[in-house]
């Protein structure tokens, strides 16, 4: 199963780029997004130029209902959004050493405009919200 | 590194747009107001940093532990 990266396909048009790269990765730039059933509600985001980088990635409002960032209107200028419903978010998610520990980070949503397939990582000043948000405490 | 000194109540202009102020002084700590384009994004630095790092921890994710996780979410919504 986890040979799918590899063997991955994908068209040009599933390509979603993050003109700024990530934090911590600057330079890797396309992604493709990856929904698996086994990994379900978990999404992979996917690098595809050729590193083996990949994210596990999660609709943050799964496990955090509540969850309103911060944006920015002028921070988002270049995700070129015409109308919010072309707007996602995705939380990253960090897999900790006992899975059930596992977190997201809300303080840097990805913002991604999934009609002209931009994307960006958000970083918000809202104390509201951790970088190491647990996602089983309701569980 | 560029170093200047500065006074209370004194700023310096970066390229055109962007001015940065000593606005207030107080023992250990320099308040600082920062006029920039809202597009330029201003983090403190140890917040950008500690997304870098989670960003790093977040690469080296398994799948098979995101397929346990993910199990027991499943279970636990039906």
């Amino acid at each position: 199963m986890s040979d799918f990266f590899k063997n991955l396909v994908y068209s040009k048009g599933d390509i979603i780029v993050f003109p700024s790269g990530i934090p911590g990765f600057e330079k890797n730039k396309e992604y493709v997004i990856v929904s698996i059933p086994e990994y379900e509600p978990f999404e992979w985001l996917v690098c595809v130029d050729g590193s083996r980088l990949r994210f596990a990635i999660i609709n943050p409002l799964l496990f955090s209902p509540q969850y309103s960032p911060k944006l920015v209107k002028e921070q988002l200028e270049e995700l070129q959004i015409e109308k919010p419903e072309d707007v996602v978010l995705y939380s990253i998610v960090t897999i900790r050493e006992n899975p059930l520990e596992s977190t997201a980070n809300l303080v840097g949503p990805l913002v991604i405009n999934k009609n002209k397939r931009i994307g960006k990582q958000i970083i918000t000043d809202d104390d509201r919200y951790t970088t190491q948000e647990p996602i089983m405490r309701k569980q | 590194m560029l170093v200047l000194t500065r006074k209370l109540g004194e700023s310096i202009r970066i390229g055109d747009d962007i001015v940065v102020k000593i606005v207030d002084m107080d023992g250990r700590n320099v308040k600082l107001g920062i006029e920039a384009p809202k597009k330029i994004a201003v983090n403190r630095e140890e917040i950008y940093e500690k997304i870098q790092k989670e960003n790093k921890a977040a690469s080296t994710a398994q799948e098979q532990s995101l397929e346990n996780i993910a199990n027991v979410l499943r279970k636990g919504k039906s």
